[in-house]
């Protein structure tokens, strides 16, 4: 690097010397014009502050040449000037050193953000083999009961342990690429850096996704719903995490580009395909264990259905009944479900959209309401009351007939 | 500020001391009709008298750039690659007049320039050995009272 900053300044006044030479002012302008279009590209390709050091050497060596011509340059750049065409192109010059500084401060803040998935990286491997150690110590138990149980809940509690650690990554990439955004807000040079030499954070990604896919894979029946309905948040929230920072990461870590993308984006796809199937699986079993018999579904429009039609189904049932009201405790069991269970404790876990989104609850809840109305069956003293009353009426009514009838005849 | 003004026989105002100067010669490619086009300057004309004069009428040798200066008095001066001469042209309505021909190089100037070194026209060539200075009237003997 040194040996270039001394070679180019020569090379330029050698340049220049051979110009001066033939005291030509038309090649003179010329050549201040051509030495200045060149600075000005070379400013702006610079990629690093040393660059830029250069290139200000350059620039002090093309003023020390052209100072005497000044007046000829002023005469042909009219209406701009000598002066102002140095004075902006020392203005680009510190513009884009100033530029470089900040994306050299990104870049730390990428090794940064690397080292962090780092740290992740291993403590959720860590845990994945914790996980797998305890299924196979689960699966091949001949323990005791008791012990069985203590495994399945290490096993549960591992899991969950290890999606936390996930939903810490995501959330740590997802502040740090923020950081870096902020800090250079209009700069979009951060694909002049590549990173060599280290562990590729792409690679870590695609690892993490291929991870969870096998674990999606494997998990089994020891899992509650709100463990897949846990992984699967975990999934929505990697996948809008990845779509924000991907273009960055691409960019300074993927080489080649397009088939980085490619990768993770299809693996991001099977993960996502497993994670839904195995959450909708487990709320169908949690609703078939809690006798709410549903249609089929395994995505967010079959189940609006399933639920839409086990309402109405049973609002019908309702409207057919009278003074008897079997159908209320089908109502009570699914407003139960789904006012403790659904709306209580699964919704606020999820990401917004990916159970059911508001209209759809908002629909639903109107519904229940309306079934309710129906389904509500009559008081006991009540209908004692309604029966008192018709038998009143009639001895009422054949009192009167009776004595009209007497009175006829008399 | 005084500024030279006259009125001539007919009354007219006339404005005296104009400097025509133009400081940096004009470097201009000739379009495939011949014509030349200073946009910087505002002048257009064909060069194709000038081959002819420079070249012979048969002659079907071009230029590549044809390069202008005008001196202070409003002169144009003319030449390419390969000239013997420079053209002196005086500007008239529609029309350059040709003033003088003054012939610097007998085998055609290589690679001229013209510089404006006022109150002369300065003339390089790689074929010249010094630096000439001329004006509408020719070359000027004594080059030591321009340096």
């Amino acid at each position: 690097m040194k040996k270039l900053t001394v070679i180019l300044p020569a090379l330029i006044m050698l340049i220049l010397g051979s110009v001066m030479a033939q005291e030509s002012d038309y090649e003179i302008v010329e050549e201040f014009r051509l030495n200045t279009d060149q600075l000005e590209q070379k400013i702006q390709n610079a990629i690093t502050t040393t660059q830029i050091q250069l290139i200000e050497q350059e620039l002090d060596s093309l003023e020390q040449a052209f100072d005497k011509h000044s007046s000829i340059i002023n005469h042909a750049v009219y209406p701009a000037t000598y002066s102002k065409e140095i004075e902006n192109l020392r203005a680009a010059l510190i513009n884009n050193e100033h530029r470089l500084y900040l994306i050299e401060n990104q870049r730390e803040q990428l090794f940064d953000l690397s080292n962090q998935v780092m740290a992740h990286r291993a403590e959720i491997n860590r845990l994945y083999t914790q996980v797998d150690s305890l299924n196979q110590e689960i699966t091949y138990s001949q323990a005791s009961e008791a012990r069985l149980s203590e495994l399945v809940s290490n096993y549960r509690k591992s899991v969950e342990e290890r999606d936390r650690l996930l939903f810490g990554m995501i959330d740590s990439l997802l502040v740090t690429h923020q950081k870096i955004q902020s800090s250079t807000k209009g700069e979009q040079q951060l694909s002049i850096y590549t990173i060599e030499d280290r562990d590729n954070p792409l690679g870590m990604i695609q690892h993490l996704i291929d991870q969870n896919i096998e674990a999606t894979h494997a998990n089994n029946a020891m899992l509650s719903v709100n463990d897949h309905l846990r992984m699967r948040a975990l999934q929505v929230q990697f996948e809008r995490t990845w779509d924000q920072i991907k273009d960055d990461f691409i960019a300074i870590y993927g080489e080649p580009e397009e088939q980085w993308e490619a990768r993770i984006d299809t693996s991001l796809k099977q993960w996502r395909m497993i994670a839904s199937k195995k959450m909708w699986q487990s709320v169908d079993q949690y609703l078939a264990h809690h006798q709410i018999d549903v249609d089929a579904f395994d995505n967010t429009q079959s189940f609006y259905s399933a639920m839409d039609t086990f309402i109405a189904e049973g609002h019908e049932l309702s409207k057919e009944e009278f003074l008897v009201s079997d159908s209320y405790q089908q109502f009570v069991e699914f407003e139960k479900f789904w006012n403790e269970t659904f709306k209580t404790r699964w919704m606020p876990k999820m990401p917004e959209g990916v159970l059911l989104n508001e209209e759809q609850i908002a629909t639903i809840d109107v519904a229940i309401t309306n079934w309710e109305e129906t389904a509500r069956p009559i008081h006991p003293m009540l209908a004692a009351l309604l029966a008192l009353t018709v038998v009143s009426l009639t001895g009422f009514v054949l009192v009167m007939f009776k004595s009209g009838k007497a009175s006829k005849k008399g | 500020m005084v500024s030279a003004v006259s009125y001539n026989c007919n009354n007219a105002l006339i404005i005296e001391d104009v400097n025509y100067a133009q400081h940096v010669e004009s470097v201009v490619a000739p379009n495939e009709e011949g014509i030349v086009s200073d946009q910087r300057n505002n002048i257009r004309f064909s060069v194709l008298p000038l081959l002819n004069e420079e070249f012979g009428a048969d002659s079907a040798q071009s230029v590549e750039f044809v390069r202008i200066l005008r001196n202070a008095d409003g002169f144009y001066f003319i030449t390419a690659n390969g000239f013997k001469n420079v053209y002196v042209f005086e500007p008239k309505r529609g029309e350059l007049k040709l003033k003088k021909s003054i012939q610097i190089s007998e085998s055609g100037l290589e690679h001229p320039a013209l510089n404006w070194r006022a109150p002369y026209i300065q003339i390089i060539a790689y074929n010249t050995e010094s630096p000439l200075y001329i004006t509408e009237k020719g070359v000027i003997k004594n080059q030591e009272s321009k340096s």
